[in-house]
């Protein structure tokens, strides 16, 4: 029955005119409405009636969708009367769909009708149709919460327009005529708006976030804003709706906030933001640059992160952080980025900018620091709703800030006083606040002005003397503020030594600058002097206990650096003064420096040994080597200038003066020491360097008179030596243990530590001095000093040695002397051995029982 | 401050600003912005003088030196000159200053043709001079300065430090062996005390200079006649830029530096030597012949710096 009633159906379809068509399909919807007014009485079949009557209604709709559209169903030829069919269709679903009270229906018959109008030609009457349509389905949202619904409506409502405006052939070259664009814009507006109305109603009011609904609602704006951006002409008038359409979207969310609905309000927010970020971006059509454009998104960033949180909504406040310093990025990447390429003129403006985002970023700091809300500006704000650290970003954006604004402008005279001025308040704000923040930006942005200070000056060779100090001389009292002004109040400290480098520091490098082109060996006294004043200041300050002593170290850091700038000294020294051969007068001037030198380190070595707290690690352990630094630095000084014919006696006289010295203080007992050393060093000298040969003929220049020379001092040497009993009380510092042992070796055994060196040296420097035909008479001499040491130190191991010796030379007498010397020469020879021989064996009758 | 303290604070304040006000009027400036050689110079003295008290010490003297030396000059039999007109005059210049050596040899110069100017020292008392060298000098007195530095090489040992292995192993007959130590000592402290030799054979031939016929800054001229000459050559020792690896590496200290140091003695000595005449040379070495042995040209007398640049 079902199938003949089908083929009757086509049959009577094929066969009849559109009209009748047309009554057939409105019969059928009658049909199936028929069906359900009966079964919508009984309980059972009610939703399965309720699908039938929405059935008929899609049924009717489709006939007259058809009566006017679609070809083998047309039969109305007016284009206004198949409209006004349609709409009818359209009238009887949007009312099943009001009547089906549920979403499902109610969606369903606006989609159908949203479809069908979009199935016919298009118009200005077609939109107008689809608002309305849309304008009733939100209306029916007011009803009761029909989130998905309302979602159903605004997106077919968007694809409708899309359609409408994209697919109908309503443009005509890029643009729609006037009337359709004032209908597009009105149909928008009044859909999009009044759909987010919706959510402004105390039927949404919740504690959660509500997914449904915030789907909805961020749907709805962002069709809006799509569909709106068919309508935009590229307008620099944009940017003024744009922010219209942002103050808007605040007011609405602070009263989303009243009605106590969470995420509308953070919602709309946002949304609030997003146009004044797209209102911003407009800005380029009034020819604004990128740079202005990111400071002032930067400065919405900031606003609307001060709102947030002091409104103390949880995820936008959050949110807000996160946007902040993706702003603060953003300004920081757009100054960077400009650097590059932007002509000179315009560095002035873009360092104006960049100077003014400082003083906001500032401003804004402190007002987050004293109200309270400088700890969700903290990196520790994205893992916790309650942050306790007040650490914020302020500070390093600042620093970087700071860097990009010298970047443009540290060649300008007037850049290093606006960032002295700068820093300067930044100090005094850090001081007040105790921002740590600030406090580690700062000590990013000083140092780096100094370093851009350095760059210009030592950069620039045409900079005169008095353009040197204009530019370089604004960061003195910056460094010397960030001493004073850097207490830190919860460690009870003050942090001085990064102002107190940097003072240093930049005030020689302004030395170099100035006196480096007229002489290099300049700036090296400097550093002397400097030393020195760095070592009466700390002592100054440790003696009085200031404050800046007691809680900031300031005297130890002071000796510390004068410990660095003689270190600087002895490497310029090195590589520049000794290159230095000028005359004044007869002296060579680098003499002049070394003694001047020498000067500076023994005032080092002299300061009193309890000035300073000896609680100091370096002046426990490096100040007592102040006096082997004199004594090294002597070397060098002895090395250079001493002709090395004349090294031998001046080892021997170095070795007496340490000797002395060491006998005379007793906290210098150590010296005693150092004068073996020196005396090794003479002999080994005196043994095989002495008679290095001379280009002279002059007996005068010969290296033997030296010699002999240095021979006589270590003759003085070890009697002196002798009669103190040296190395009996020898104390070394803590730096110099290892030297103890050896000391305490030496003197365990120091008569042959001693001596034989000396007459190993005196025997050797005969052989390569003088002639062959005199060593027997010069090692026979020495043969006898030996002996005679013998007697007055009373050890006979010096007797056996000079028996030895002597022995060795009666061999040489005759194995040499008398086979290859003259008459007049052996007889001297050997009358001068037969003396000595004779005088030995009288000392040795004499004081025989010293053995 | 204790006074004492104050005072000496204040003395050494009062010295640093008389220093510097020195310096300041004097306007003296290094050849070299900062150069380490003068540094590794003094390092290398202790390392240099425990190599001479070495060879010192070794049973080999100057006959030993000398039949090495002669069996040397056999080798470079192909190169050398020995009839050319520049041959006699160098061995001429170099018999004036022979009086004042202490080795028992004679000393011999010979010619080898290279454009570059060289000069390089053998033991036994053998020097080598490019012709180079006489087309870059200008006159004798800075020829005597250059043989008198390769004469100080030979006179300071500084050729018998590196062959004395091998001459020690040569009385064993273990030639190869001594070279080999030889070899490797070189290897090991080349570096360390180069420039010290350098800086000897420098002071050398300053102070012969100082006590012969001819004008000190000879020495100082000469070295600034060969940087003259080095200066566009690559890998030169010139360049007045600062490199600890360059200048460690590097055999001879920097030729600005030695110039600078003796140009400045030249003019303290003829300071403090007013009465003092010497003998400048220009004409002799154009013309091939020694102040000893040809005419001594009146005009090549100099009596005071003022002939220094």
């Amino acid at each position: 029955m079902v199938m003949g009633v089908s083929f009757l159906g086509i049959y009577a379809a094929l066969a009849l005119s559109a009209v009748y068509r047309f009554i057939m399909i409105v019969a059928v919807a009658a049909g199936l409405f028929g069906v359900f007014l009966f079964l919508r009485s009984k309980s059972k079949w009610l939703e399965l009636a309720t699908w039938l009557r929405s059935s008929a209604g899609a049924i009717f709709l489709f006939g007259c969708l058809g009566s006017g559209a679609i070809p083998g169903l047309a039969w109305i030829d007016d284009q206004r009367a198949a409209l006004a069919l349609l709409v009818l269709g359209i009238a009887v679903n949007l009312y099943l769909g009001y009547a089906g009270k549920t979403q499902v229906f109610a969606s369903l018959h606006v989609l159908l009708s949203l479809i069908a109008l979009g199935i016919a030609p298009q118009s200005q009457t077609t939109l107008i149709c689809a608002s309305v349509i849309a304008l009733l389905s939100v209306v029916l949202t007011y009803r009761a919460r029909r989130d998905y619904h309302l979602l159903v409506t605004v997106s077919g409502f968007f694809f409708f327009h899309l359609h409408w405006y994209n697919f109908s052939g309503l443009v005509v070259d890029g643009a729609l005529p006037f009337a359709l664009r004032v209908t597009g814009i009105a149909s928008i507006t009044i859909i999009g708006i009044s759909a987010a109305c919706v959510h402004y109603r105390r039927l949404y009011q919740t504690t959660r976030f509500d997914i449904a609904p915030f789907i909805t609602h961020l749907a709805n704006w962002i069709f809006l804003g799509a569909s709106a951006l068919h309508y935009s002409t590229g307008s620099k008038w944009n940017t003024i709706v744009l922010a219209v359409a942002s103050v808007s979207a605040f007011v609405l969310a602070r009263h989303a906030r009243r009605l106590h609905i969470p995420w509308l309000h953070a919602t709309d927010t946002l949304i609030s933001l997003s146009l004044a970020v797209f209102a911003a971006f407009t800005l380029q059509r009034w020819g604004v640059d990128a740079l202005p454009i990111a400071g002032i998104i930067y400065l919405e960033a900031m606003i609307f992160h001060v709102i947030a949180v002091r409104e103390d909504t949880g995820l936008l406040r959050n949110i807000s952080t996160a946007i902040r310093h993706l702003a603060c990025a953003g300004a920081i990447v757009a100054a960077l980025v400009l650097m590059e390429g932007a002509d000179p003129a315009g560095f002035v403006k873009t360092a104006s900018i960049i100077g003014a985002l400082m003083l906001f970023e500032t401003v804004f700091h402190v007002y987050a620091l004293r109200s309270g809300i400088a700890r969700f500006d903290s990196i520790a704000a994205y893992g916790t709703r309650e942050p306790e650290t007040a650490f914020g970003m302020s500070g390093i954006v600042i620093a970087v800030l700071g860097i990009a604004f010298l970047g443009y402008s540290h060649t300008h005279a007037w850049a290093p006083y606006a960032m002295a001025a700068f820093a300067m308040l930044c100090l005094v704000l850090r001081q007040r606040i105790q921002s740590d923040s600030l406090g580690v930006g700062l000590l990013i942005l000083i140092p780096a002005a100094h370093v851009f200070s350095w760059f210009h000056i030592f950069g620039d060779p045409a900079l005169g003397f008095s353009d040197v100090l204009l530019s370089a001389g604004p960061y003195v009292p910056v460094s010397i503020a960030a001493i004073a002004l850097s207490r830190i109040d919860a460690r009870d400290r003050f942090l001085v030594w990064p102002g107190l480098y940097l003072l240093v520091a930049h005030a020689l490098a302004i030395i170099v600058v100035l006196f480096k082109p007229v002489s290099p060996h300049i700036p090296t006294i400097f550093l002397l002097v400097a030393s020195a004043a760095c070592l009466e200041i700390a002592r100054f300050f440790n003696e009085r206990q200031y404050t800046l002593s007691t809680k900031g170290g300031i005297d130890r850091h002071l000796l510390q650096i004068g410990y660095l700038l003689v270190a600087i000294f002895l490497v310029a020294h090195l590589t520049v003064n000794l290159q230095l051969e000028d005359y004044l007068g007869p002296v060579r001037v680098r003499i002049l420096i070394e003694a001047f030198a020498l000067a500076v380190i023994l005032f080092w070595a002299t300061s009193p040994r309890h000035a300073i707290d000896y609680g100091y690690k370096s002046w426990r352990y490096l100040h007592p080597l102040m006096w082997e630094l004199s004594i090294c630095f002597s070397i060098v000084v002895i090395l250079a200038e001493v002709p090395p014919a004349w090294l031998p006696p001046v080892w021997s006289v170095v070795s007496i003066i340490l000797f002395a010295i060491g006998r005379r203080f007793e906290s210098l007992s150590r010296f005693q020491f150092h004068s073996t050393l020196f005396h090794w060093i003479a002999s080994f000298w005196i043994a095989f360097l002495a008679s290095t040969p001379v280009p002279s003929l002059r007996w005068q220049d010969q290296g033997w008179v030296a010699g002999a020379a240095a021979v006589v001092l270590q003759f003085g040497y070890v009697i002196f030596f002798y009669r103190r009993a040296a190395l009996s009380d020898v104390s070394f510092p803590i730096g110099l243990a290892p030297f103890a042992r050896l000391a305490e070796r030496v003197h365990r055994r120091q008569n042959p530590w001693l001596y034989y060196p000396f007459f190993a040296s005196i025997a050797l420097f005969a052989y390569w001095s003088f002639d062959a035909s005199v060593r027997t008479i010069l090692w026979a001499a020495e043969s006898f000093a030996i002996f005679t040491v013998s007697l007055i130190v009373k050890e006979n191991h010096f007797r056996i040695v000079s028996m030895i010796g002597l022995g060795a030379c009666l061999i040489r007498l005759v194995a040499f002397d008398l086979a290859q010397s003259g008459t007049l020469m052996r007889a001297v020879v050997f009358l001068v051995v037969g003396v000595i021989m004779i005088a030995m064996n009288a000392l040795y009758n004499k004081y025989r029982d010293r053995f | 401050m204790r006074p004492a303290r104050l005072i000496a604070f204040a003395l050494i304040a009062a010295s640093g600003a008389a220093l510097i006000v020195v310096l300041y009027r004097m306007a003296s400036a290094p050849p070299i912005d900062a150069s380490f050689a003068p540094l590794f110079q003094l390092l290398g003295r202790p390392t240099k003088a425990a190599s001479s008290a070495l060879t010192r010490v070794m049973p080999v003297g100057d006959i030993d030196e000398k039949r090495f030396g002669d069996a040397i000059v056999e080798r470079f039999g192909g190169i050398k000159q020995e009839s050319s007109k520049e041959h006699r005059y160098v061995n001429a210049v170099m018999r004036g200053l022979a009086p004042f050596a202490a080795k028992r040899f004679e000393y011999r110069v010979y010619m080898m043709e290279h454009p570059s100017p060289n000069a390089f020292a053998l033991p036994g008392g053998i020097i080598f001079v490019t012709t180079g060298l006489l087309t870059t000098l200008r006159n004798e007195s800075e020829l005597a300065a250059i043989l008198a530095h390769e004469m100080g090489h030979i006179e300071l040992n500084h050729c018998m430090d590196s062959v004395r292995f091998e001459l020690l192993a040569r009385k064993i007959e273990a030639e190869s062996l001594g070279r080999l130590a030889d070899i490797a000592m070189s290897l090991m402290l080349r570096h360390t005390f180069s420039k010290t030799q350098e800086n000897e054979a420098d002071e050398y031939s300053f102070e012969l200079l100082k006590n012969s016929s001819y004008d000190p800054y000879g020495t100082a001229i000469a070295f600034i006649r060969l940087h003259q000459a080095s200066a566009d050559k690559p890998y030169s020792h010139t360049s007045p830029t600062t490199s600890i690896l360059r200048d460690y590496f590097s055999s001879h200290p920097p030729l600005q530096i030695r110039a600078n140091a003796f140009s400045h003695r030249a003019v303290a000595w003829w300071r403090s030597h007013p009465q003092e005449r010497r003998y400048i040379g220009a004409k002799n070495l154009s013309s091939r012949k020694s102040m000893r042995e040809g005419p001594s040209h009146p005009d090549e007398w100099v009596s005071d710096s003022r002939h220094i640049r």
